[in-house]
């Protein structure tokens, strides 16, 4: 009876050690979440998709390995909270790239912008000296309009990086550029023209 | 000599190839499948097929857990090969429709969007032709970044973003539209371009009965036909003012008058090599100036007008007000007409103009 209750406590003892002690890592979870919404607040969903993805994967992945561990028995949580302390690991390395990445879009942005101002400024100076003859007269005042239209565009480009939209800012720049070219080629043709009489 | 035997019988065993079976390539194939999927945007495309296959690749990959649990004699790989082929055949046929669904919504956005340049031109020319330089030509011109933004946007598969920017793209134009529009709606009507017919016929009716030169001048399609014994006898190009389209209702407001006039004075040396004045403003002009001043609409300081002339110096449609025509046609209608002829203007003669037309179509 005595070697029966010893057994029996030692059972118990066992089980309470494997079952109760192992217990679900909610902290590491928590933590790891706001590592990932730390990113996420980073704009690492703009300038770290794919990262993010990864990390978000992982979570999935460690939320699996806790639910699949809940379900035993005999509980082991190491794996999991490895996975948790990676996630957190692996989130501050992705943090820690996107001012580098924001940094390049926004510099991309504003070197397309400078180019962007350079080609309206020299349609300006162009249309300025056009020809104003016959048969151009109407051509130069409706560059002139279209340029102010081109302008007021390139004014929105300014609005897109203070807005910290620099994918956009830099589409916009890019097609101001192009439109303020093609106003500069067309004017240089007509100069070429009247020179040409 | 017993222990030799077993090592022996394993050494067999290993040799004939009961051994760890390799990796399945579907394990992989399965992982950059789920990238391309999530990369494609599955989660938006679709929802429903992305969320089960998620969850059958997870259950496949916990089985392939469990399988890699065992010795690797005993593991056996071709079931769950079998759970990952058909996964990943589910996954192909998700590509398959996210690829097939952005092809359609890249056509109605190029769709969209030539329709929109299509509409854009037509615009742009009707500005051209009336020498619009303001607002609405700004903001076409805007429109057109727009328009390219959309496609860049397209382009890159962002077609909520490029659909935003379509939407953007036909506000801006209506806006024009409407610039245009009040500029262009006596064009349009009826009864305005009766009364111009009208005006047109009176003036051939003058000639033909008096066995006299008139001049009818066509603001709208620029043209100015010279009649002789009411039969058309030449046909010329001529410029307008600045805002010549409009009907002239003070100084400086650059439109080219329209009405029933004569020619008052033959100027051989004008700045504009030679000029034929005519009697603008009329009794109808100053009637009309009286009203306007008297409801407002004008300032109490500005004046009619005057000295508006039919002139050499190039058809480039940039006159103050006047009728431009090429110094040689400046001879020649020089040598036609006479102090007293008449010159009717008039906005257009035709209601179905192409560029109307095209303005009506769309």
């Amino acid at each position: 009876m005595k070697n029966f209750m010893k057994v029996l406590a030692f059972g118990l003892m066992v089980a309470f050690v494997f079952t109760s002690c192992a217990k679900v890592p909610t902290q590491a979870i928590d933590t790891a979440k706001a590592a990932i919404d730390s990113v996420v607040a980073a704009k690492g969903d703009i300038y770290a998709k794919d990262e993010l993805k990864m990390l978000n994967d992982d979570m999935t992945a460690a939320n699996d390995e806790v639910t699949a561990q809940s379900k035993k028995f005999f509980k082991k949580f190491g794996k999991a909270k490895e996975m948790l302390a990676k996630i957190v690991t692996d989130a501050d390395s992705v943090k820690a790239l996107i001012p580098a990445r924001i940094e390049e879009a926004k510099n991309a942005a504003v070197q397309a912008q400078t180019e962007a101002k350079a080609a309206v400024d020299e349609a300006k100076a162009l249309l300025e000296k056009a020809p104003k003859g016959k048969g151009t007269k109407a051509d130069i005042e409706a560059m002139k309009a279209d340029l102010a239209g081109i302008e007021a565009a390139l004014a929105e480009v300014q609005t897109a990086i203070d807005g910290q939209d620099y994918f956009g800012a830099k589409d916009k720049a890019v097609v101001v550029k192009e439109k303020a070219t093609g106003i500069c080629d067309q004017v240089k043709a007509a100069i070429e023209k009247v020179k040409g009489r | 000599m017993r222990y030799r035997r077993i090592a022996l019988y394993f050494l067999a065993v290993y040799l004939t190839g009961c051994r760890t079976p390799p990796v399945p390539p579907e394990v992989e194939r399965a992982s950059v499948q789920e990238q391309q999927l999530w990369r494609a945007g599955a989660s938006l495309y679709a929802p429903r097929e992305y969320e089960e296959y998620l969850e059958n690749i997870k259950q496949t990959r916990q089985a392939f857990a469990k399988e890699n649990l065992k010795l690797g004699w005993f593991r056996k790989y071709d079931l769950l090969r079998d759970r990952f082929r058909t996964t990943i055949d589910s996954g192909d046929a998700i590509l398959a429709g996210i690829r097939k669904e952005k092809e359609e919504r890249a056509c109605r956005i190029q769709v969209e969007t030539a329709a929109l340049q299509k509409r854009l031109s037509t615009l742009s020319e009707i500005s051209l032709s009336f020498n619009e330089w303001g607002r609405a030509r700004q903001r076409l011109s805007q429109a057109d970044v727009m328009l390219k933004e959309a496609g860049l946007m397209a382009g890159q598969a962002k077609f909520d973003e490029a659909d935003g920017k379509l939407r953007s793209v036909r506000d801006v134009i209506k806006e024009a539209e409407g610039v245009c529009l009040r500029l262009l709606n006596r064009y349009m009507d009826q009864r305005q371009i009766d009364s111009w017919r009208r005006m047109a016929e009176e003036t051939i009716a003058e000639s033909r009965a008096k066995g006299i030169t008139a001049i009818v001048v066509s603001k709208l399609e620029k043209r100015m036909v010279i009649y002789k014994e009411g039969l058309a006898v030449a046909e010329f190009d001529v410029g307008l003012g600045f805002n010549g389209l409009s009907d002239k209702l003070h100084s400086g407001d650059d439109a080219t008058p329209e009405g029933r006039y004569q020619i008052t004075k033959k100027n051989s040396s004008s700045q504009f090599y030679k000029a034929l004045l005519i009697n603008y403003p009329n009794e109808e002009d100053k009637r009309r100036f009286a009203a306007a001043k008297q409801k407002r609409e004008i300032p109490y300081w500005v004046g009619i007008g005057g000295l508006v002339e039919i002139h050499g110096g190039g058809e480039d449609s940039l006159t103050r007000g006047c009728i431009s025509v090429d110094d040689k046609v400046m001879d020649e209608l020089f040598s036609m007409v006479l102090i007293g002829t008449p010159v009717t203007i008039v906005g257009t003669l035709d209601r179905e103009g192409s560029i109307f037309k095209a303005f009506k179509d769309e």
